[in-house]
């Protein structure tokens, strides 16, 4: 049976005003209220990234929902996506150079962000993760998270390289 | 290390440039990004005025091998690297309240406040998290006018190896894979030989002697036969008993050479078949002993198929290849070399066209195994996901009938069990169409030389027995080219099963007991956490400077929201996991100090997890003491108010259960596990939602079974449920992997804080379901 009236706290887009503080945050204007510095969060992060994006003050108490970030006007539109772009950064792999085993690290030399790196990961049936067909998230032993977003379309030499490790 | 020699020369000439003076600097920290979150080498530095922030454009003016990398070597060496100032910013200490991070994604930021008002100042990859929080205590030391060489102690040390520059692959395990051990999976594996050194150097002297005689058949059964016995003009001029005496001598001589091989293969087989077996049991027991010993953290990462998988399969795939393929490649590979001498011998013309011929058949099924590994590695990950699904499927019956999902279930395991179907066509067609047309260019390459053989027989250059050996011995070629080429396919198996096996052995615990570790005389139970920080995945804390204070003898209740870090209390108590800083102390005593079976006697767990062994009621209850008596185990049935219901059961305590065993109420387990930890007799009792899943019948009489095991005991209680620690002389509220909120029971409630605001929702909650008034 289909619950109707499901309130999950949308948020309406009409009454909302993003904009930058003067120290550099995001700010929200939302009817009378004035919240300082607001964080967002997505809760579909890899498959919908512009749906359902939960917008919170800085004690973390949820101010309410985004349905959409297209039901907003272009230039607040741009201002999120800015926001988001940071806070959801994560370096992506274009290129698998070489990957050597030793002593049961797995230190791989990659091309991350147009920058070549070499970094370390152990535990590889953990830190590496195909999410899907095209996803593939590598976690270093810092906690450095990296990217593949389409695994098919990388070159081939770097996906024979990584292929026996993913799991 | 947050030192100031973390600034490059290069860096420190650009901040002179400008007018600072970098002799007073006192620490430095390095980051990648600038506020932007554009990579750019940044520097932040601190002297006793001021906080300096510097961005650089660094340009290689002579790279090593064409690629700088970053992340490799430790500090880039000046010369090196030409920096180009991009920004530069001085801000006066006084006009710095407080610096901190914050965490995102797979980034953090370095924070400033003052007057209440924050500003972001750089971005940098979460790895540098560790330095860049160094950086901060250091900075609020110089503020705060503390002794900045004390705090500087407690900094993180270099990630780089001192000696080669390579960054460790763990910070906290300072083992430099260049600098230490070099050994390869493959040599690894050899060492599980080496107690058989004596039997192995027998073998492969057989195998040595066996491809010996094969070798020398051919000489005799066809060269000596045609050349020296059947040739027409022997034939004609040696009368015919000695003729049939040489015969004889000849298939003598071939037989002799058979039975005699035959012989050598049975002995050898015969050793191996007994000493390999043991080489597995080695290898099975080592894994099994690394899993005992790694931490709970290892297990709740690992799906359960892939481990059960690691244990049986891939040790199992090891002892076929050495079983099967050990031998065959030592003998094709003598045999390989035997021939190619013979042939030489025999003919160095048709021999060096045949050389010439073997690379290009060696290459293309050299490249063809590489192709079909990467298929075989595929196969292996999709049946290992199938293995998975079905052990989801089995364990989570229930609820997947309690849902009706049966069909979609079905649904799920047919994809997957779908794509190792199309996954294994695509293998053997791909397989069974490339390898014939490979065999057939074999074929046409043995054709033409044993042509060309022939044209040097017309030219009476070679022999007709010379040439029909060498035909044989072109033959006696393809098997082992054929295996040498294939079994490295097979040795690949081979390996990769043996390197997921080493994954196991070589994951070193989270715990480990330091070397001489304290025993207490008596443990009393007196708790004291400081400081406490832990988290489960990197940059991801649970527990956050925590304290807590629990003397002994005492019942303290830890209540809290689901998530909260109520669990990771508990674990961090039993040390299942060792903190990130901070410390637990157990009378006085750090537990990482203590000897881990010390510890882990006196503490008991009591969970909402039950797990029954296989075995007997009996052999669960006296789980912690194996040698308790059946008084002892009775009388601990009874003080956990299991007795009555063991007894009603037909084999009472003879009763199996476990897999496969007698099924047994949530409410009949736990008592049994509370029976379990009233034998184990501990001081220290963690309660765990002990009763969370009971109903209110079944919990009292559980509440009951506790109350007595608790006397004498410190008990750290954690529930749900407030009325569940009614008893508790401390309560302390948890929440986001803090204490908010510590005290006795009424005072918690006159205070009206936290504590007071949970048991009002509750109280609603059960009004809300007619229980409460």
């Amino acid at each position: 049976m289909q619950n109707t009236n499901l309130d999950i706290g949308l948020l309406d887009p009409s009454v909302l005003t993003f904009y930058i503080n003067p120290r550099g945050f995001l700010a929200l204007k939302k009817g009378e209220e004035d919240f300082k510095r607001v964080k967002l969060t997505r809760a579909l992060p890899l498959t919908d990234p512009d749906a359902y994006i939960a917008v919170s003050d800085m004690s973390g108490k949820e101010i309410g929902i985004l349905k959409s970030l297209l039901d907003l006007p272009e230039e607040q539109q741009k201002l999120l996506q800015n926001e988001l772009s940071k806070t959801y950064y994560c370096p992506t792999i274009t290129q698998v150079r070489s990957i050597r085993e030793k002593l049961g690290y797995f230190y791989f030399d990659a091309k991350v962000d147009e920058v070549h790196r070499t970094f370390a990961v152990k535990d590889i049936s953990r830190s590496i993760k195909q999410m899907d067909d095209s996803t593939v998230f590598i976690a270093d032993v810092d906690g450095n998270r990296y990217i593949i977003r389409d695994f098919a379309a990388i070159h081939p030499a770097s996906r024979r390289k990584l292929e026996p490790y993913l799991y | 290390m947050n030192d100031k020699t973390l600034l490059p020369s290069g860096v420190l000439a650009l901040m002179e440039a400008q007018g600072i003076d970098t002799s007073e600097l006192l620490f430095a920290v390095a980051g990648d990004m600038d506020e932007q979150m554009n990579y750019i080498s940044a520097f932040a530095a601190v002297d006793r005025k001021g906080l300096y922030l510097v961005t650089c454009h660094e340009e290689m003016l002579r790279a090593k091998s064409g690629v700088y990398s970053r992340f490799k070597k430790g500090v880039p060496k000046s010369p090196e690297i030409q920096y180009t100032l991009a920004s530069l910013r001085a801000i006066p200490l006084e006009e710095i309240d407080k610096l901190k991070t914050e965490r995102y994604l797979s980034s953090g930021r370095l924070i400033l406040e003052y007057k209440e008002e924050q500003e972001g100042l750089f971005y940098f990859s979460i790895g540098k998290m560790a330095a860049f929080e160094d950086f901060i205590k250091g900075f609020s030391a110089v503020k705060e006018g503390k002794d900045l060489e004390q705090v500087k102690k407690s900094f993180h040390e270099s990630p780089f190896c001192p000696a080669c520059g390579t960054r460790y692959p763990d910070s906290k395990r300072r083992v430099c894979p260049k600098c230490i051990d070099k050994r390869s999976t493959a040599k690894r594996l050899f060492a599980f030989f080496g107690g058989y050194k004596g039997k192995v150097a027998f073998i492969i002297g057989a195998m040595l002697f066996g491809s010996l005689l094969s070798m020398l058949a051919p000489q005799i059964s066809t060269r000596v036969l045609y050349d020296e016995v059947l040739a027409p003009a022997i034939v004609e001029s040696t009368p015919t008993v000695k003729l049939l005496a040489s015969l004889g001598y000849v298939v003598l001589a071939i037989l002799g050479m058979r039975i005699l091989n035959l012989v050598f293969n049975i002995v050898y087989q015969y050793i191996l078949g007994g000493f390999l077996p043991w080489v597995i049991y080695d290898i099975k027991v080592k894994i099994f002993d690394a899993m005992q010993r790694l931490s709970v953290g290892f297990y709740t990462s690992k799906q359960t198929g892939s481990l059960m998988g690691r244990v049986n399969e891939d040790s199992d795939r090891i002892y076929w290849f050495f079983i099967d393929g050990f031998p065959y490649t030592i003998t094709n590979l003598l045999t390989l070399i035997g021939v190619v001498v013979a042939m030489f011998i025999m003919s160095w013309q048709l021999t060096l066209i045949t050389i010439v011929l073997i690379p290009i058949v060696v290459v293309s099924f050299m490249v063809l195994d590489k192709f079909f590994r990467r298929m075989h590695h595929r196969n292996w990950v999709l049946r290992a996901k199938l293995s998975s699904v079905v052990s989801d499927n089995i364990n989570g019956q229930r609820i997947i009938k309690a849902f009706s999902k049966e069909e979609e279930e079905a649904t799920r395991f047919g994809e997957i069990s779908g794509q190792v179907m199309r996954q294994q066509i695509h293998f053997d067609s791909t397989a069974y169409t490339v390898y014939p047309l490979l065999y057939l260019f074999v074929y046409a390459v043995t054709t033409m030389i044993i042509a060309l053989g022939g044209v040097m027989v017309v030219q009476g250059k070679l022999s007709l027995g010379t040439l029909l050996t060498f035909s044989i011995y072109i033959n006696m070629l393809h098997r082992p080219l054929d295996f040498l080429s294939w079994v490295s396919n097979w040795w690949a198996r081979c390996v990769d099963a043996a390197q997921r096996i080493f994954e196991i052995i070589d994951t070193e615990s989270d715990v480990i007991e330091r070397e001489n570790p304290v025993i207490l005389p008596a443990v009393n139970g007196n708790i004291e956490i400081s400081e406490l920080e832990f988290e489960y995945e990197p940059a991801r804390p649970v527990i956050k400077k925590l304290d807590l204070k629990v003397e002994a003898g005492q019942m303290l209740g830890i209540v809290g929201k689901t998530g909260a870090g109520k669990t990771t209390i508990a674990n961090l108590i039993a040390r299942l996991y060792d903190p990130k800083a901070g410390s637990i102390q157990i009378d006085g005593v750090d537990v990482r100090d203590l000897s881990l079976s010390q510890l882990r006697e006196n503490i008991g767990l009591v969970s909402q997890e039950i797990y029954l062994f296989m075995g007997t009621i009996a052999d669960n209850i006296r789980y912690a003491k194996p040698e308790a008596t059946m008084d002892e185990v009775i009388a601990a049935a009874k003080a956990a108010s299991a007795h009555d219901f063991i007894m009603r059961l037909p084999d009472g305590y003879e009763t199996r259960v476990g897999a496969g065993g007698q099924g047994l109420s949530g409410g009949e387990r736990q008592r049994l596990s509370i029976a379990r930890t009233i034998i184990q007799n501990p001081k220290i009792l963690i309660l765990d939602e002990a009763t969370a899943s009971m109903d209110t019948e079944t919990e009292r009489n559980i509440q009951n079974a506790l109350s007595r095991l608790q006397k004498g005991r410190t008990t750290i209680a954690i529930a749900h449920r407030l009325s569940t620690l009614r008893d508790a002389d401390v309560l302390a509220v948890i929440e986001d992997g803090k204490v908010v909120e510590f005290g006795a029971y009424l005072e918690l409630m006159r205070k009206k804080g936290e504590y007071f605001k949970l048991y009002q929702i509750q109280a609603r909650a059960l009004k809300y379901v007619g229980i409460g008034d």
